[in-house]
């Protein structure tokens, strides 16, 4: 496993608080509802994950992100793997949210970005990470 | 070894299942219209797969004159969306598969041939030397190999998961795929073959709450899914823009 991972997991968390917007919607709470990865599950009944619910600061927006008000996703493949596999530690080491697909609204737009996307826009994404190349994730993901 | 999960994990701590997320910008598309909240949420994933694996293929096929494309799994998640892309991107045969009660529907969705897999497999029904493209995207054990023998020179075997064939054929070429989310340009594509009709059938098989994220696992994980299981977190704001 990659120390790059790790060091940039910690870097991120660590930035992620106190950061102005530079643009957002007026009413944004400031906690919520959020499924964390926080335990290994021991056999393959997944019922338990709905205790994984757990309360989180709203993050915001830091250089060239936008805060998304989620209303779709899906469970994919990987989604099931990622909580079954050896990729489940480190998940749950950094007490990661599950899940990639996104459809929803921008509620608030992060410093430097370039004017394509606005507070209102209806969007959809996938939450991959940026800029691995696939044979870089190849080895990010081997033991 | 390699230990694979299917798809990219996030350096930092922010995911989808939550109220809010965090994305990069370079990463955002807008949402097709004709697509519901439900549907648009269940795309990006399996459709940005699909595209890579397509243009791992050599994808767009205009300038070609008689492709043929096979696609594994023509009812599943990833399958229902890579039949009527294949199509979009120009293959002029596709030839996937399906369950007995789901062959008509797939049929439906642009595929030219579907074997009913509880019958036959696909490979079963290939000549040698037959088809220029397999996409598969469920990588059952053999596959790859049965693939080769299907394939023509000048083909290409794609797989996103499952063993890339231990003997290659010489002149086929074969892939694994991890899609990457950095380009909102082909979300953009995909949303295109939305706008335009070319993908149109978006199959929810089911929608569960986050209270509920678990049960959402359970039916994911049995391997019978028809089309996506969707999850429902909030309902879109109104319009408050600044």
């Amino acid at each position: 496993m990659s120390l790059r991972c790790v060091g940039a997991a910690l870097a991120a968390t660590v930035a992620i608080s106190g950061m102005a917007c530079a643009g957002a919607t007026s009413d944004l709470p400031s906690s919520m509802e959020a499924v964390v990865c926080v335990r290994e599950l021991t056999h393959k009944n997944y019922s338990a994950m709905d205790d994984w619910l757990t309360p989180l600061d709203v993050p915001q927006p830091e250089k060239r992100q936008v805060l998304i008000k989620v209303v779709g996703s899906s469970v994919n493949p990987c989604d099931v793997d990622l909580v079954k596999s050896f990729e489940a530690m480190l998940a749950r080491a950094f007490h990661k949210t599950l899940g990639f697909d996104v459809s929803g609204t921008i509620v608030a737009v992060g410093p430097d970005t370039d004017g394509r996307l606005k507070v209102g826009d209806e969007v959809w994404t996938d939450l991959g990470e940026m800029g691995l190349s696939s044979t870089e994730k190849i080895v990010e993901m081997g033991a | 070894m390699i230990s694979f999960v299917s798809h990219h994990i996030r350096a930092d701590d922010v995911g989808a299942f939550a109220e809010y997320a965090i994305a990069d910008e370079r990463q955002v598309g807008l949402k097709p219209k004709k697509l519901s909240w439900a549907q648009a949420g269940v795309v990006p994933l399996v459709g940005l797969t699909n595209l890579e694996s397509f243009y791992a293929a050599g994808a767009p096929w205009f300038d070609k004159s008689n492709v043929t494309v096979v696609v594994t799994s023509g009812q599943g998640g990833t399958g229902h969306i890579a039949v009527p892309m294949a199509k979009a991107l120009g293959a002029t045969t596709v030839i996937s598969t399906a369950s007995t009660d789901n062959v008509e529907w797939v049929k439906s969705l642009g595929a030219d041939v579907v074997v009913d897999f509880t019958k036959e497999t696909v490979w079963s029904t290939l000549p040698d030397d037959s088809v220029d493209v397999v996409y598969d995207n469920i990588g059952l054990p053999g596959n790859a190999d049965a693939a080769m023998k299907a394939l023509r020179v000048g083909g290409h075997l794609v797989m996103i998961q499952g063993d890339l064939s231990e003997h290659p054929k010489d002149g086929v070429s074969q892939t694994r795929i991890l899609c990457k989310a950095d380009d909102y340009r082909k979300l953009d594509t995909i949303a295109a073959m939305v706008d335009a009709g070319n993908i149109s059938d978006v199959r929810v098989q089911n929608t569960w709450p986050l209270a509920q994220i678990g049960e959402a696992y359970n039916e994911q994980a049995s391997g019978s899914v028809v089309g996506k299981v969707a999850v429902s977190i909030g309902s879109p704001p109104n319009a408050t823009v600044q």
